[in-house]
């Protein structure tokens, strides 16, 4: 059998086993039989298998460069390196459908084993039902629009090619599969809200999905990352975020789910925000779906559109369908959630709220600004752009506001404020003035400095709850305060891994200040052996050399670089900058050489050489601050996710929050 | 292949390839082989906030296609001649329209963009107000401290409702 024929048997026995398990879950559902629930769990796990059998058919088609399959002749090559033939399911429309429909699956197969456990008998046929919904129409979408199994029937001898764009960094085999893994995530607690309102069990579901929502959101926030740093690195121009639509669109979604991150906690302290938290979710999860009716439809124009094609309309209905039925049933219930309670501005919930009010309406910015230019050009004809510079003007205030109550949020108590917490504010409002103040000694503009006394601030913030609990625990216990400390950081790991999150925040927060406040770029063209000072650095062309290699050609420009000055710490060395030509591409693509220093990064990009006789070569030069420090807070916010994740940690107390020591 | 003959194959394919990208009769095309003049920083610092009219969702900074390159070599032209960035930014928006901004202009149909941090704020903001008045009357008047989840389990467990017996 050939991997074509099986990959298409198994993708539409994927369809047809997502389908049976609607019907059946659906009859579990309006008949009330248990039965059903358990044949629907074991049909989740045989459409979790056809997806894997179809995935893997695809990648073993790619592997044995098998071009009588459709996928395989547009989208690889024979030349391609292993591990690009690895990521090439992923590097085009239907491949990357089929990723993410297998991702579905699993996720479907993840929750049905939670049925009995975590979810009752009453609401698992809803949530496995807008589960398998949402499977159908993703294997549908495959079988009938975007099938990657199509026969060619006069096999060419190699297929067209992967996009060079993917090719040029490991970070891109990465970073589709943590931003599918994060959208799908997110179709979990959207389907538990479901559940919830069906069954018109309002309050449980907000603990069963905190892990859920949690693991969405570290992996939408590992894909974000990886996404910039593929644009930092590969994309030659400096910068790891353009507001570009479809950036946008990965940004929505994470923005709605870190207010419902927040607001959850209000509900599963006091019973408040019910129908917020359905609100919250289901536009996160209808975001997901908006940035990919974006990135296939091709009605923006953006960076991303390489995967665009005739699946946009269907995206539209489902986008519409989403927002109908989670919307539709919140509107249905909502005059039966009667929550009754106070929440006072200066506590915990009020900051919360807080929160859920800057990133609702960061959310809404970001939202209106990426489809206005469309709405615009339907009603007046007008062609508008809303680009970086507006984007980045309106985060900067958003920004501060949301600095300012990351810091001052767990340091509140729940319900009230407190003589010590009082304390504590002027402690880290000090630390605010004197970050500031430094900043504006150190020269910088006022912006940076303000975000350098941010930074101090929510540090102070951290400092202070962090030793307040280790002292208390210490002196009450009568143990040494490194053991308070250990022990505290052990038991209570969804606060400390927040304080990690949140430092990483703040850190990251400081960075992109720096980063795009002080970039340079500068271009300059140089003869063989001459020599540019510029930017603290003295940089030297050695040779322009042509270079035929397996799937490209390139031009290499090797320079030397030496520092001169502070500004150019760091720089020294000497660096390959090079032009690659593919074959499959319009236009040349320059990859960038970066070279990382604690403070400054500098960035040599090679932008034309001499064709004819290899005496000059033009090169840009972009230097950047701290863009390194901007990847370790990657780091430390995935880390701070992970340790509030970790086995052990979820379980201690499912339905109940033990009272921190300082909480 | 020698060196050169792979250095003049080169040639011919980008050539070949960055042809297309000329889309604009107005802008005459450098020949291939003349080196690009230098840019200081402010002519990028110009460059990152025009739209490239050829490209994808780029700036004229970022972009390397034949129209970016010929729009920074005239912000650099002009910044030579002494103009200010206003009135380079007003050059390129009558050649191509305010589209070539990515700053949208601060009114017409744009304005309502500026200011959708005000209303976003004042829509979530009034949400939230008027959903903390409703639960603030209904905490002094209703039955606060039992959840209707809680009532509807005691009702199952009480055995009243009939249709949420375990089936």
């Amino acid at each position: 059998m050939t991997p074509g024929l099986l990959g298409g048997i198994a993708l539409v026995a994927a369809l047809i086993f997502s389908v049976i398990g609607l019907v059946v879950i659906l009859l579990a559902h309006f008949l009330k039989d248990r039965r059903y629930v358990d044949s629907a769990k074991r049909i989740s796990t045989l459409a979790l298998l056809a997806g894997l059998v179809s995935y893997g058919s695809l990648t073993w088609a790619i592997l044995i460069n098998d071009f009588s399959v459709s996928y395989v002749a547009q989208s690889s090559s024979i030349e391609n390196p292993l591990w690009v033939k690895l990521v090439t399911p992923w590097a085009a429309l239907e491949g990357s459908i089929l990723l993410w429909a297998l991702i579905q699956t699993a996720y479907t197969w993840l929750v049905s084993l939670r049925v009995g456990k975590s979810l009752d008998t009453w609401r698992a046929p809803v949530a496995l039902g807008t589960l398998f919904a949402i499977q159908v129409f993703f294997f549908a979408l495959i079988v009938f629009v975007a099938n990657p199994f199509g026969v060619v029937p006069n096999p060419p001898p190699d297929g067209q090619g992967t996009n060079p764009l993917l090719q040029n960094h490991w970070m891109m085999a990465v970073h589709p599969v943590f931003m599918y893994l994060g959208f799908v995530g997110l179709s979990v607690p959207f389907a538990y809200a479901m559940a919830a309102m069906v069954s018109k069990q309002y309050q449980g579901w907000i603990f069963e999905t905190r892990w859920w929502t949690l693991v969405a959101w570290g992996f939408l926030t590992a894909g974000i990352y990886t996404g910039k740093w593929w644009s930092y690195e590969i994309l030659g121009w400096g910068g790891y975020w353009a507001w570009d639509p479809v950036e946008n669109a990965s940004l929505i979604p994470w923005l709605f789910a870190t207010a419902f991150l927040h607001t959850g906690q209000v509900q599963e302290r006091n019973g408040l925000f019910k129908s917020w938290n359905f609100g919250f979710i289901t536009l996160a999860f209808a975001a997901t779906v908006f940035g990919t009716f974006l990135t296939r439809s091709g009605v923006i124009m953006s960076v991303h559109a390489f995967a665009s094609g005739p699946v946009g309309a269907w995206f539209l209905v489902f986008l519409l369908s989403v927002l109908a039925l989670g919307l539709g049933m919140l509107s249905r219930v909502s005059s039966e959630i009667k929550d009754a309670g106070e929440v006072k501005w200066k506590s915990r919930e009020g900051a919360l709220l807080g929160g859920a009010l800057l990133f609702g309406t960061f959310a809404f910015v970001v939202v209106l600004g990426t489809i206005w230019p469309l709405v615009v050009e339907a009603f007046s004809g007008a062609e508008v752009s809303i680009g970086a510079p507006f984007f980045n003007q309106v985060s900067i205030p958003l920004g501060i506001l949301m600095l300012l109550l990351m810091g001052i949020g767990p340091i509140l108590p729940w319900r009230n404020t407190g003589a010590q917490v009082k304390r504590n504010i002027t402690i880290m409002l000090v630390a605010l003035g004197i970050g500031t103040l430094f900043g504006q000694v150190l020269g910088l503009t006022i912006g940076v400095s303000l975000t350098m006394g941010l930074f101090a601030y929510n540090l102070a913030a951290i400092w202070l709850m962090v030793s307040q609990g280790v002292r208390e625990r210490s002196s009450s216990l009568g143990i040494p305060a490194g053991q308070a400390l250990w022990e505290l950081a052990s038991s209570h790991r969804r606060r400390f891994g927040s304080h990690i999150v949140h430092f990483g925040i703040a850190l990251a927060a400081l960075t992109i200040a720096f980063s795009q406040t002080y970039r340079v770029t500068e271009q300059r063209t140089l003869n063989i052996g001459e020599t540019w000072q510029t930017q603290g650095m003295e940089i030297r062309l050695l040779s322009v050399t042509a270079r035929e290699e397996a799937n490209r050609f390139a031009a290499l420009a090797p320079i030397e670089v030496r520092s001169i000055s502070r500004e150019g710490w760091g720089s020294d060395g000497v660096y390959q900058t090079r032009l690659n030509f593919y074959p499959q591409m319009d236009a040349p693509l320059a990859t960038p050489v970066v070279k990382y220093s604690l403070y400054n990064d500098f960035y040599f990009v090679l932008m034309q050489f001499d064709q004819e006789r290899g005496q000059w070569a033009t090169l840009k030069i972009i230097v950047t601050p701290l863009v390194l420090w901007l990847w370790v807070a990657g780091f430390i916010i995935a880390f701070g996710t992970i340790y509030i994740l970790w086995p052990g940690a979820a379980r201690v107390s499912r339905h109940q929050m033990t009272p921190t020591v300082g909480d | 292949m020698t060196a050169g003959l792979r250095l003049l194959m080169l040639a011919l394919f980008s050539l070949l390839l960055i042809s297309p990208y000329f889309p604009n009769p107005g802008l005459a095309q450098p020949r291939p082989n003349t080196p690009p003049p230098d840019f200081p920083p402010r002519v990028y610092e110009i460059a990152r906030e025009l739209r490239c009219p050829a490209c994808q969702g780029e700036s004229t900074a970022e972009s390397n296609a034949g129209v970016a390159v010929e729009m920074r070599r005239i912000i650099a032209e002009q910044l030579a001649q002494g103009k200010t960035e206003a009135e380079i930014r007003q050059f390129f928006v009558d050649r191509y329209g305010y589209w070539v901004l990515y700053e949208p202009p601060f009114r017409g149909y744009t304005l309502l963009v500026w200011l959708s941090p005000l209303i976003g704020m004042a829509l979530v903001g009034f949400g939230l107000w008027r959903y903390q008045a409703a639960a603030r009357a209904r905490a002094r008047t209703g039955v606060a401290g039992v959840s209707d989840e809680e009532i509807a389990r005691l009702e199952s467990e009480l055995n009243l409702n009939p249709e949420q017996r375990k089936p």
